[in-house]
């Protein structure tokens, strides 16, 4: 079958004032229709600018290289006004930030009519008839009233379900949420959590989650993309991944997620060291001086991402897998 | 003995420009929080956003202005403290931020950064003492000396709040108020520093008001949780009581919310506490949580329920306390 986005040695370079900066060392990923997958990793991994550089969202001074395929058709290189046609209806996005990617100075139910006749020859009644639809389908309480208010008279949690709205309406094939969930408090983030969770149930949506958040990896993605330094370092199902790590690096992430059920005598795990800088990777794999079970060759030489049945990492010396071989 | 931090009813309030000329509206930020602190202790305040837990780490230290009630540290008042007894008494509490890189000056060497409290305060101490002052505050919370050369923009984020840290106990504080200390720093490195905050409370004898959003974080290090809501203290317990066997319907709620780090099996639950925060500026009469709280009654809307001491140190500020058997200890053993 082929995969609704197919993304091949996909490389994102930023122009910096202190020379150029490679922020993703070739990724290849590929996800099929109806899918959940996460991308997961901390600051400076490359996670969002590599799902930027699939829908052409790059900064000014960034540019990205490899290739990839949407539903067949290539994205890189194409001009911004088929990349324009191609994101409502292709591609959602919702961001971390709500009260960012909504338009301050635009009513509720203008921003939403707008998104879909911006892509769909439709009334503005119908549209708007449309907006409080999704307004609903999203449960933002009282939708009707919403739709003459400004973003800034809405709650946190309500302002991110309409972003989420907005990003629904041209009904995209897939959803790209970058970090929903993290400027949320915590009761409201369990809400947002459990509203992905029915809208892939109802609308059988693609959805990419890219955040640094395990535990909210865990409640929804059914596969995990980890990433390091700019490149993929491990990926497998989500049951797979959280009890039996392949990757070092995957294993202390889950290690340093403080928990509730921590020994509390004992010190909090953690990876020793911190995350390298874009462009400035150690030779051979980036996370062997933080990795425990670095040996010689780790140093000399960055591992290859290899596949076996489980799933795939790149990593000279994997934990053995339960069924790998 | 006299605990280092005693806080009595305290409240603060700021204005707010209403929307007609001239009217002034008051947000109360902190409404009624007593608690205190024994040297050595560590009080964990846990909240969502706008629950004033910031705000009442700020008045801990003088840094805004109390409306009532009183903060006592080691037994002076902080309000109506004059110029050199505030002077003292901001000697003797420090504060850790949540911004590690933004509450640095990055054009000042991170050595420069560490000795200002010292040179502000002892200013008498000669080029050498500071400079061995500066190394062993560095070397205190796991950096070198010859760090002290090096710009903010040199160092992780994790490596920067070791200098806030550094620069918060280089004065030997009894007191150090840290405000979400790790929510900035990537996960893999917040243990790290919850880490070194636990060595130095035991190396150095401090006391710590740990304030955080992250409830997991705080009970790593806070034996006694205090848990606000829109201003108010709503529970304040020993950690093992208030994870396990939590009284109040926000704490069941907020404990609740906490994504399981392993993926669920079966059929997730409901999310716990429904809609969001009431505006500030326009709090329910009653109890605060009333419009959000699972169990609210009619009275829950219209009296405010007070601040019982259920057992020894457990105290909960809700109407159905007694009726409450809502145990978690399934979850949090």
């Amino acid at each position: 079958m082929m995969a609704l986005l197919d993304v091949r040695g996909l490389t994102v370079a930023f122009e910096t004032p202190s020379g150029v900066v490679q922020a993703v060392n070739g990724v290849d990923l590929a996800i099929a229709g109806g899918e959940c997958v996460a991308i997961v990793g901390e600051s400076g991994s490359g996670k969002s600018q590599a799902l930027l550089a699939c829908a052409g969202l790059l900064a000014a001074n960034g540019s990205a290289s490899g290739s990839v395929r949407f539903d067949g058709q290539e994205i890189l290189g194409l001009p911004e006004a088929r990349l324009e046609r191609l994101r409502g209806p292709g591609f959602g996005f919702v961001f971390q930030d709500a009260l960012g990617s909504l338009t301050p100075h635009l009513r509720i139910g203008d921003q939403l009519a707008e998104s879909l006749q911006a892509h769909q020859d439709v009334e503005r009644a119908a549209a708007m008839a449309e907006a409080r639809r999704m307004l609903e389908r999203v449960q933002v309480p009282d939708a009707a009233s919403r739709l003459t208010q400004y973003p800034h008279e809405l709650s946190g949690g309500t302002r991110q379900r309409v972003a989420i709205a907005a990003a629904l309406m041209p009904r995209p094939r897939l959803l790209i949420a970058d970090e929903p969930t993290t400027a949320l408090d915590v009761t409201v983030q369990a809400q947002v959590v459990s509203l992905f969770r029915e809208l892939r149930q109802e609308l059988g949506m693609t959805l990419v989650l890219v955040t640094h958040d395990l535990g909210v990896v865990a409640g929804l993605a059914e596969r995990v993309v980890v990433m390091y330094a700019g490149s993929i370092v491990e990926e497998g199902a989500t049951p797979r991944l959280f009890r039996s790590p392949a990757h070092p690096y995957t294993a202390g992430l889950l290690a340093a997620l403080p928990r509730l059920d921590d020994v509390v005598d004992e010190p909090m795990r953690a990876i020793a060291g911190a995350p390298p800088r874009p462009g400035q990777l150690p030779p051979g794999c980036a996370f062997a001086p933080r990795c425990e079970r670095r040996g010689e060759a780790c140093e000399r030489q960055a591992p290859a991402l290899t596949r076996n049945r489980l799933g795939r990492v790149a990593c000279h010396h994997p934990a053995v897998a339960e069924g790998a071989t | 003995m006299n605990p280092v931090l005693e806080v009595k009813s305290l409240t603060v309030r700021f204005p707010v420009q209403g929307g007609a000329w001239l009217s002034q509206r008051w947000l109360t930020a902190v409404d009624d929080v007593s608690f205190s602190l024994a040297q050595g202790e560590t009080l964990g305040v846990v909240g969502e956003s706008g629950c004033g837990k910031s705000t009442l780490g700020r008045a801990l230290l003088g840094l805004v202005r109390i409306d009532s009630g009183s903060v006592l540290l080691r037994g002076a008042p902080i309000a109506g403290a004059s110029r050199r007894g505030l002077r003292d008494l901001r000697r003797q509490a420090q504060m850790v931020f949540q911004d590690p890189t933004g509450s640095l000056d990055p054009r000042m060497t991170v050595g420069q950064s560490v000795a200002e409290p010292l040179e502000i305060f002892e200013g008498s101490l000669g080029r050498a003492e500071l400079r061995s002052r500066v190394a062993e505050a560095l070397e205190q919370v796991g950096l070198a000396p010859e760090h002290a050369d090096r710009y903010p923009h040199e160092f992780s984020g994790g490596q920067c709040q070791r200098v806030g840290i550094a620069r918060a106990v280089i004065l030997r504080p009894a007191l150090i108020v840290c405000d979400e200390p790790v929510s900035a720093l990537d996960v893999s490195v917040q243990g790290q520093v919850v880490n070194l905050l636990a060595r130095l409370r035991s190396e150095l004898g401090l006391s710590y008001v740990f304030i955080s959003h992250n409830l997991a974080v705080v009970r790593h290090l806070s034996p006694s949780v205090l848990v606000m809501y829109l201003g108010r203290l709503m529970e304040h317990a020993p950690r093992e009581e208030l994870y396990a066997r939590p009284l109040h319907p926000y704490t069941r709620a907020l404990l609740e919310s906490v994504p399981p780090p392993e993926p669920p099996i079966g059929p997730r639950p409901a999310p716990p506490a429904a809609g969001e925060l009431p505006s500030p500026l326009a709090p329910p009469p009653g109890c605060v949580f009333e419009t959000r709280c699972p169990l609210a009654q009619p009275r829950c809307a219209d009296s405010r329920p007070p601040v019982e001491e259920v057992r020894p140190g457990h105290r909960v500020a809700c109407h159905r306390w007694r009726e409450w058997r809502g145990g978690l200890a399934h979850r949090f053993p």
